[in-house]
């Protein structure tokens, strides 16, 4: 069964009153009415009796063992660990990761026309060196200045002939026989229709030597005539 | 420097010297407040066990909340916020798992139902009639008492921490003071003996 309503306010404020705690307000509202209402007196000295017995009863209750505060102390060291684990580690990139990483920033927005034009610039030389002379003087159609004649001037001393080729001479016997001879076209052909030879010098060959050689090759070669070099 | 050299301090400047991480002042807060915890939660849980197992769980949610602590209100009331909703957490798991637990009454001086209490006037015979008495009371009833009449706290305070209105707790601390004073003369304590 539920107790009765107090018939005024004071009754409910009593607990504050005890413990000092109400509004000063409240207090004076509690002490005035204390004055003159006798069932409200008993009242607090019920109120203050049972404060009493609470009290001592709870303050005689044991505390806690010393195993609580261990048990708080291991919780916490465990937790510091997870936390330090949530922490995300810098991560050092591998030797693979760190080239990944300079070759992706090569295409970064801002160096897209650098690349480009470099892509452009690397394209042209690469077809102007599978195409032909260098200087770029060749005729297509020409059996002589074609693909895969070698044309880089050979290393060391050469010699320099200017000759003109037989206008029924193949490309591929030419080719053979500049191969044979170390020689490589240099020039040509000029308006004359001849190309310039630079045939490295080897064991004992003299340029007269050379000259006869060329000279002896009348299914290939029409005329050879020494350039000063 | 020991947890003594916090013994003067104000709980705020204690909780301040927490942060960060300074052990010897979380232990002083902890022998602060480790018996005014226990005790708040033995009367909640009446359960000696449960209650040491509560304890650390809310002192763990403090040295977590340390940084976070805004200081709107009384680090106490803060305190024993953390505690409310961890022995009703506790309270709702006992209630589903029904353990076995130690109750107040039996780590108290219980009174001998063969001596009437006229004869025992005691204080340690009152303390574990009242004891018994309190169990007897709703959990709401017996925590209220607790926040009122042991801890001593203002009608506010305990409203902030139990989340409830101030008019709430003044007619829920007078009903549960009535309650304990029929189930005390139930017992045979009647208000001269008090």
């Amino acid at each position: 069964m539920e107790p009765e309503q107090p018939l005024h306010t004071e009754p409910i404020l009593l607990p504050g009153y005890v413990n000092r705690t109400l509004p000063s307000e409240e207090e004076q509202q509690v002490a005035n009415h204390l004055k003159t209402c006798v069932t409200c007196q008993q009242e607090l000295q019920e109120v203050t009796a049972m404060q009493a017995a609470i009290k001592n009863s709870i303050a005689q209750r044991p505390g806690p063992s010393p195993a609580a505060f261990s048990t708080l102390m291991r919780r916490i060291e465990q937790e510091k660990q997870a936390q330090t684990q949530r922490i995300p580690q810098p991560i050092t990139p591998s030797w693979w990761e760190t080239i990944e990483s300079a070759f992706r920033s090569l295409f970064e927005v801002q160096w897209v026309p650098a690349l480009a034009s470099l892509l452009i610039v690397g394209q042209a030389f690469l077809l102007l060196s599978l195409m032909g002379t260098p200087e770029g003087q060749h005729q297509r159609g020409e059996p002589i200045i074609e693909r895969g004649i070698p044309q880089a001037p050979p290393q060391g001393s050469a010699f320099k002939v200017r000759v003109g080729f037989q206008s029924h001479a193949e490309a591929q016997h030419i080719r053979e026989f500049l191969q044979t001879l170390n020689g490589r076209i240099i020039d040509g052909p000029s308006s004359d229709g001849t190309y310039t030879l630079a045939i490295s010098q080897q064991g004992t060959m003299t340029l007269d030597t050379l000259l006869t050689e060329l000279r002896q090759q009348t299914n290939l070669i029409q005329l050879a005539i020494p350039l000063q070099p | 420097m020991d947890a003594t050299h916090w013994q003067d301090a104000t709980d705020l400047d204690l909780l301040k010297a927490c942060v960060p991480d300074n052990q010897q002042a979380f232990e002083a807060l902890y022998q602060r407040y480790e018996k005014r915890v226990f005790h708040y939660l033995m009367t909640v849980v009446n359960d000696a066990t449960l209650a040491e197992e509560i304890l650390v769980e809310v002192m763990l949610a403090v040295w977590k909340g340390l940084t976070t602590f805004q200081g709107q209100s009384k680090v106490s009331t803060w305190i024993f916020g953390i505690a409310h909703h961890k022995a009703v957490d506790g309270l709702r798991k006992v209630t589903s798992q029904q353990r076995g637990g130690i109750p107040i009454d039996d780590i108290m001086e219980s009174p001998d139902p063969k001596d009437g209490p006229f004869e025992e006037t005691n204080k340690n015979r009152l303390a574990a009639l009242t004891n018994q008495a309190m169990m007897n009371l709703s959990a709401d009833h017996r925590e209220i008492l607790h926040m009122a009449f042991y801890e001593g706290q203002s009608y506010p305070e305990i409203s902030e921490l139990l989340g409830i209105p101030v008019n709430t707790v003044k007619t829920r601390v007078y009903y549960a003071k009535q309650q304990l004073k029929k189930t005390l003369h139930h017992q045979g304590v009647t208000e001269d003996i008090l």
